[in-house]
């Protein structure tokens, strides 16, 4: 899958790697060329200077080829600006803007566009760690390359073992809710419909990983 | 007529002067404390409001809800868009925008179809001029 990010600051850059690993097409949009320095060595993807509210720069990036749309500038404008000429003039299907303001990001979202509100995410998780609560803290936990995420069990796998899923080196199931109760996974755990799994996955296992939960998602879900 | 105008700078400023002289009631919104102050000056009204023109809250403390038209006439194009965002989400007031890429008039226009934004774009004005001088027979 072909994926455009616009911003190539610390978020841009990172997913940008992160997506490079899991073995995505990658095109980063920036103005600032030494931007690009974030990438390091071992980025594969491709590099475009030039602003991202500009259909010609988006146009030689590829965005009529994409598949997902970034926009993570440090300006919540031209976020919303970039995303709403990739979803009208380039009928991109999946676009998420990052605004850090929550009103306008609610706003935005009526329009088509995934907004993720920084604001509002971090604000929760520096409450959860001060709190001491259990879960969101969990959530939270990621260290260098490896992701937690955490996914909802369907009816389709019901009944299954907590080792069916896992995956030698690339996906570890570490803890599993069930309604207010979480307990830490064992290989034979039997999972039931509903119930909530916080797995380790490697960055190469993501998409895998995606699939297999289709309701998945990265632990930085909108607030 | 009550007009809210979103950018201080010389066409905010100029157009602000000319609506009042015509009777017009008019409220313009600049970020810039310094720049609001010398337009209160210059126009020797108290028609500044000085905030962020793309923050809800100051467009309807500037009076967006009673406004008949609102221009968006900052020298960026994401603002003027947001501002255009914000007008067609809590007002029914016309809504006119300046751009400086000609390109993103098409993202203005696509906002609302049945009451499309008034979209200027003075490159666009200035490339028909030029056309028009070149193809226009001596």
């Amino acid at each position: 899958m072909r994926y455009l990010i616009v911003g190539c600051g610390r978020v841009g850059s990172t997913l940008a790697k992160l997506l490079d690993a899991d073995g995505h097409e990658v095109i980063v949009v920036d103005e600032d060329p030494n931007a690009f320095k974030r990438l390091g060595q071992k980025f594969k993807g491709h590099v475009v200077v030039g602003t991202g509210i500009d259909y010609d720069v988006l146009k030689h990036a590829g965005a009529a080829q994409a598949g997902g749309f970034v926009a993570v500038t440090n300006g919540d404008n031209r976020n919303v600006m970039a995303a709403l000429i990739a979803q009208r003039m380039f009928h991109i299907k999946k676009i998420v803007a990052r605004i850090y303001d929550p009103t306008r990001g609610m706003m935005y979202r009526e329009l088509g566009i995934d907004t993720v509100c920084p604001t509002t995410t971090g604000a929760k998780m520096i409450r959860d760690v001060l709190m001491e609560a259990p879960w969101d803290t969990l959530q939270s936990f990621d260290f260098g390359n490896v992701t937690s995420l955490t996914a909802t069990v369907g009816s389709s796998d019901a009944g299954k073992r907590v080792s069916d899923f896992e995956r030698a080196g690339r996906i570890r199931i570490a803890a599993i809710r069930t309604g207010k109760s979480v307990r830490v996974a064992a290989n034979d755990t039997v999972l039931a419909e509903g119930d909530e799994i916080n797995a380790i996955v490697a960055p190469e296992a993501i998409s895998e990983f995606a699939q297999t939960f289709a309701g998945a998602r990265i632990p930085e879900k909108v607030g | 007529m009550f007009v809210l105008i979103v950018g201080g700078g010389k066409v905010g400023s100029y157009l602000t002067r000319a609506l009042v002289a015509q009777g017009h009631e008019v409220v313009i919104v600049e970020k810039a404390e310094r720049k609001a102050r010398l337009l209160e000056q210059l126009l020797e009204r108290n028609v500044t409001l000085v905030g962020d023109g793309c923050d809800p809250l100051v467009l309807e403390q500037g009076g967006l809800k009673r406004a008949d038209v609102v221009i968006a006439d900052t020298g960026d194009d994401e603002d003027n868009l947001v501002v255009c965002l914000i007008t067609k989400k809590n007002s029914t007031a016309r809504c006119i925008a300046r751009v400086n890429n000609p390109r993103n008039k098409l993202i203005f226009e696509s906002l609302d179809e049945q009451n499309p934004v008034t979209v200027i774009s003075s490159t666009e004005v200035i490339l028909d001029a030029i056309h028009k001088h070149v193809t226009s027979p001596v």
